[in-house]
């Protein structure tokens, strides 16, 4: 990535004021931690956390064919969903291969926002500029116009509350908007923890006030801003994909355990037939694996019984679980034993597959 | 910050003379800044003879794992248990109680090799402004 072209959050000023160490991440400069990671993660765990994901891309779809449009990329028929509500997604290459995995919501019958992944926001509009104009579909981005917060952990409507921000009785990817304090805010409930969280974004210029409204209606509740280590931390814990770690354009959705984000029924997308086709013959899950010793990191090698090994694809040591936990494609077969050997820096570690969630105490699962 | 009688490396470990040719040694606070929340501490055992600048241990942190090389040659005489099982010392007190493993020096000499306290306080600053740009 070109470093005179790293984009940053309008809030970056502020991040470093109050004590944020910042990281390079699909080209954005975001802050990775405040207080150290594993005193965020245990906040959105047990009460609430505030993470600044401005660089999550946000893109407005709008049109009389927008629901028709998006559905011949989208894996899911967004046309089926209602006003108001959304859903996790997937776009595929022809191979079936996963190009993005982001959230639509339907914000308006003829307006879908699309939440994307920072890293892949060019490639999605080029995908949608291929579909879109010919049937008068517009695209419009508003990833630096807005600011985008996750407010996850138990105790978050209590935060939002006190704010009088109103998130009602949102469904998982429910959405809504609402002017709050002269600001456009759209809240959604979805988020990367696990746990129950909302996501918000508001203009630009009003986001400092409210990521500091928010800390500051959580001082009583422990809130503590969060940043991109505790993300990837709760995440893996979750056993949720990372686009470019774990799901990538070689890696299909069947492999992946995703097809709960794919509508095969009465739906045409690109990538279907391939998919339908390859399912037949899958023979690797992506799995969940607790280490009983040592961390597995990304790129260290899982030796399976037959002298064959397969890569770590995430792996971090998990606040939650006090050990190394990791994602990895293990073949199908390999379910039958119950732990494989890890070699870590050149050290063999034992490994339980303990499938996804790696951690299963969270709360409500968003 | 960094105290003033302590000897430092490039790659951000200390020393600290002690009487008897002993000397202590541990991971400096920019770099236990940098490693963030620290998880787990592989240290030598004792008797084990190192050589200065080889790798003697691994300092893991939730998001990244660093080797950890030895400032001086000699022979581990003691590791700091507290801080094997506590490895959040190293983040809390680096100079003090966060020390890791104890050397009795075969070339004491060696230490003039090393940085004094001004020489690390510049260069961890140059450093600071490199990752800033």
């Amino acid at each position: 990535m070109d470093r005179l072209h790293i984009l940053t959050t309008p809030l970056e000023k502020y991040h470093l004021a109050i004590g944020a160490k910042m990281t390079e991440f699909s080209g954005w400069k975001m802050p990775v931690s405040y207080s150290g990671i594993t005193s965020e993660h245990l906040a959105v765990r047990e009460s609430v956390g505030v993470f600044d994901v401005s660089h999550l891309g946000r893109l407005l779809v709008s049109g009389a064919a927008a629901a028709a449009t998006l559905g011949r990329i989208l894996t899911l028929d967004v046309s089926r969903l209602a006003v108001n509500t959304g859903a996790y997604c997937l776009i595929l290459n022809s191979n079936a291969g996963i190009e993005e995995d982001l959230i639509a919501l339907r914000q308006a019958n003829n307006e879908f926002l699309l939440l994307v992944n920072a890293g892949n926001r060019a490639k999605v509009i080029k995908t949608l500029e291929s579909v879109c104009p010919e049937s008068g579909t517009s695209i419009l981005d508003t990833t630096f116009s807005t600011v985008m917060l996750a407010i996850q952990g138990p105790r978050c409507p209590q935060v939002l509350d006190q704010l009088g921000i109103q998130i009602g009785d949102l469904p998982r990817y429910g959405t809504s908007t609402q002017v709050w304090r002269g600001a456009d805010l759209t809240v959604a409930r979805s988020g990367y923890t696990g746990e129950l969280g909302y996501e918000v974004i508001v203009p630009a210029k009003h986001g400092e006030r409210l990521f500091r409204e928010i800390v500051a209606a959580g001082a009583g509740i422990g809130i503590l801003p969060c940043g991109l280590g505790a993300r990837d931390t709760l995440r893996t814990e979750m056993g949720y994909p990372l686009w470019g770690n774990d799901i990538d354009p070689d890696t299909s959705p069947d492999s992946a355990g995703l097809l709960f984000a794919v509508d095969a029924a009465d739906h045409e997308f690109l990538g279907k037939a391939s998919l339908l086709k390859q399912m037949t013959r899958q023979t690797y899950s992506l799995s969940g694996l607790s280490m009983d010793s040592g961390i597995a990191r990304r790129g260290d090698r899982i030796l399976l019984p037959d002298g064959s090994s397969v890569p770590v694809t995430s792996g971090t040591f998990s606040p939650s679980l006090k050990r190394g936990i990791a994602l990895a494609y293990l073949p199908l077969a390999a379910n039958k034993f119950h732990s494989v050997q890890v070699e870590v820096r050149g050290k063999l570690h034992t490994a339980e597959i303990v499938g996804r969630p790696i951690y299963r105490f969270g709360g409500v699962n968003g | 910050m960094n105290p003033k009688e302590y000897k430092y490396t490039r790659e951000h470990e200390w020393i600290c003379l002690e009487p008897g040719n002993t000397g202590k040694t541990g991971l400096t606070k920019y770099a236990e800044s940098q490693l963030g929340d620290i998880v787990f501490l592989d240290l030598p055992a004792p008797g084990t003879q190192v050589q200065q600048f080889e790798k003697m241990g691994e300092i893991e942190s939730v998001k990244a794992v660093t080797d950890f090389l030895s400032p001086a040659s000699g022979k581990v005489v003691e590791i700091n248990a507290k801080a094997v099982d506590e490895p959040k010392l190293v983040n809390e007190d680096p100079y003090g109680v966060g020390w890791l493993v104890r050397l009795e020096l075969s070339k004491p000499s060696e230490l003039d090799a090393l940085m004094s306290s001004d020489a690390y306080d510049k260069y961890v600053e140059s450093l600071s402004q490199e990752g800033s740009e």
